[in-house]
């Protein structure tokens, strides 16, 4: 008696756990939030500028006026079509399945909270690596209901997120690992989890993991190698004063050497509720290490070298960091404020 | 396996697809027919005696919904009734596994 009782509490915790982990996530659900995100990212970086758009808050407004739009739209769009494709197969939308929506609904809308926040207090390195995290924590949560594939995939878009920081990625290239991930990870994603074969054993999911994961890391890789790959400027070397002496720069390219000592004055202005500048002040900065600059035809073309290291494309015009922002009074110095900020070009 | 029910064993449950369809709602929430029938991987037949007695029983309650595409949906979930059934039963279950070891 007791052997049929243990067989037969075996069925219930087979059809408990079945009855958990029943919520299919639709093949268009993956491949249009993918596409439509991997789409937002490269129009609103590549059309929304600041050469287009100067004043910061306008891009700030737009950028984010487009994101809701587009994320109704499409959000509207999905609903529909889930619905439609349920009933047509006669399936329902379960209770799990709804609160797993909310779950959804909320991580899109800390992200969307993120990206205002780091648009207004900085720190945008970290958008990509927290958006990547999220996501991974929304199919990670999805996959614990779901197909054991998501969880596992999940788990490996969060590692990609937090390895990301620890590695200090690149900006450019965290960027473009999210358009992968999200542009062909997540259709290849909706391909993978309903192939027969990956649901057979626990070595078909693994492998497909691994394999998911390599997807969306190879194409970064490959574009990461693309666009850091830098031309050594094969044109006439000369100094400084050389070029500003030249009158056929427009001609032909030239690298501009500049040695060790180098006075470069950093033009600053300020402002604030309670103080600024009266008119920009010049500050004076030295070089450290020698810096070579292509210019070609008269412009700066980007490509510079520090000392003797590689010829490099810089990935921003400038990485600056606050590291220390102090105001003082005292009866000898009266009232001073103090500034230590952090410049590289490597960054 | 009706052989070795004894006498506290609630006879509706005590049938393995009717203990499995209780099983799937109890996590699952509720489902159509067809998600039933591909789960359990039985007959419509079958299928439906089997739901017929869970409904007499007022283990298993049917509700009926109208789609964004306007067709009219079944889905059956289980009733208050039918969970306590369900908790009681595996208590018994587990108790004469207890007995034996």
């Amino acid at each position: 008696m007791s052997n049929s009782a243990a067989v037969q509490i075996e069925q219930i915790h087979r059809m408990l756990e079945s009855g958990q982990r029943s919520v299919r996530l639709e093949k268009h659900t993956l491949i249009l939030w993918g596409l439509i995100a991997a789409s937002l990212i490269v129009l609103i970086n590549s059309i929304i500028t600041p050469e287009r758009m100067p004043t910061h808050w306008h891009r700030v407004l737009l950028s984010n006026t487009i994101i809701a739009v587009v994320v109704t739209i499409a959000a509207y769009w999905d609903f529909q079509q889930t619905r439609l494709k349920r009933e047509a197969r006669d399936e329902s939308i379960s209770y799990i399945q709804l609160q797993l929506t909310k779950v959804w609904w909320f991580l899109i809308g800390l992200i969307v909270l993120i990206n205002i926040g780091v648009n207004i207090f900085g720190g945008a390195y970290l958008f990509y690596p927290i958006l990547i995290s999220l996501t991974g924590l929304g199919f990670y949560i999805h996959g614990l209901f779901s197909q054991q594939l998501l969880a596992w995939n999940g788990i490996l878009v969060i590692l990609s997120g937090l390895t990301a920081i620890i590695l200090q990625v690149p900006f450019e290239t965290l960027e473009w690992f999210t358009v992968v991930l999200f542009g062909i990870g997540l259709p290849a994603m909706a391909w993978l989890i309903d192939l027969p074969v990956v649901q057979q054993n626990l070595k078909h999911r693994l492998f497909a993991s691994l394999a998911w994961l390599c997807l969306i890391t190879a194409p970064t890789w490959f574009i990461h190698q693309v666009k850091n790959r830098v031309a050594i400027p094969d044109w006439p070397v000369i100094s400084l004063q050389d070029y500003q002496e030249k009158t056929d720069t427009k001609l032909t390219g030239y690298v501009v050497q500049l040695p060790v000592a180098t006075n470069i004055p950093l033009t600053v202005t300020f402002s604030g509720d309670a103080i600024n500048t009266n008119k920009p002040t010049s500050v004076p900065l030295q070089l450290t290490k020698p810096l070579a600059i292509a210019i070609n035809k008269g412009v700066a073309d980007g490509r510079y070298r520090i000392g003797e290291g590689q010829w490099l494309k810089p990935r921003r015009k400038f990485y600056a960091k606050k590291t220390r922002l102090d105001a003082h009074i005292s009866q000898a110095h009266g009232v001073q404020i103090e500034l230590d900020l952090l410049l590289k070009i490597t960054e | 396996m009706d052989s070795l029910a004894p006498c506290e064993l609630d006879v509706t449950l005590h049938q393995p697809v009717r203990t499995r369809i209780v099983a799937f709602l109890v996590t699952r929430g509720e489902a159509t027919f067809t998600e039933l029938k591909t789960e359990l991987e039985i007959t419509d037949g079958n299928l439906e005696s089997h739901i017929k007695k869970l409904l007499a029983a007022k283990y298993m309650k049917k509700q009926k919904k109208t789609g964004a595409s306007k067709r009219v949906q079944t889905t059956y979930t289980l009733t208050v009734k039918g969970k306590d059934a369900f908790e009681n039963y595996l208590a018994t279950l587990e108790r004469i596994l207890t007995i034996k070891f």
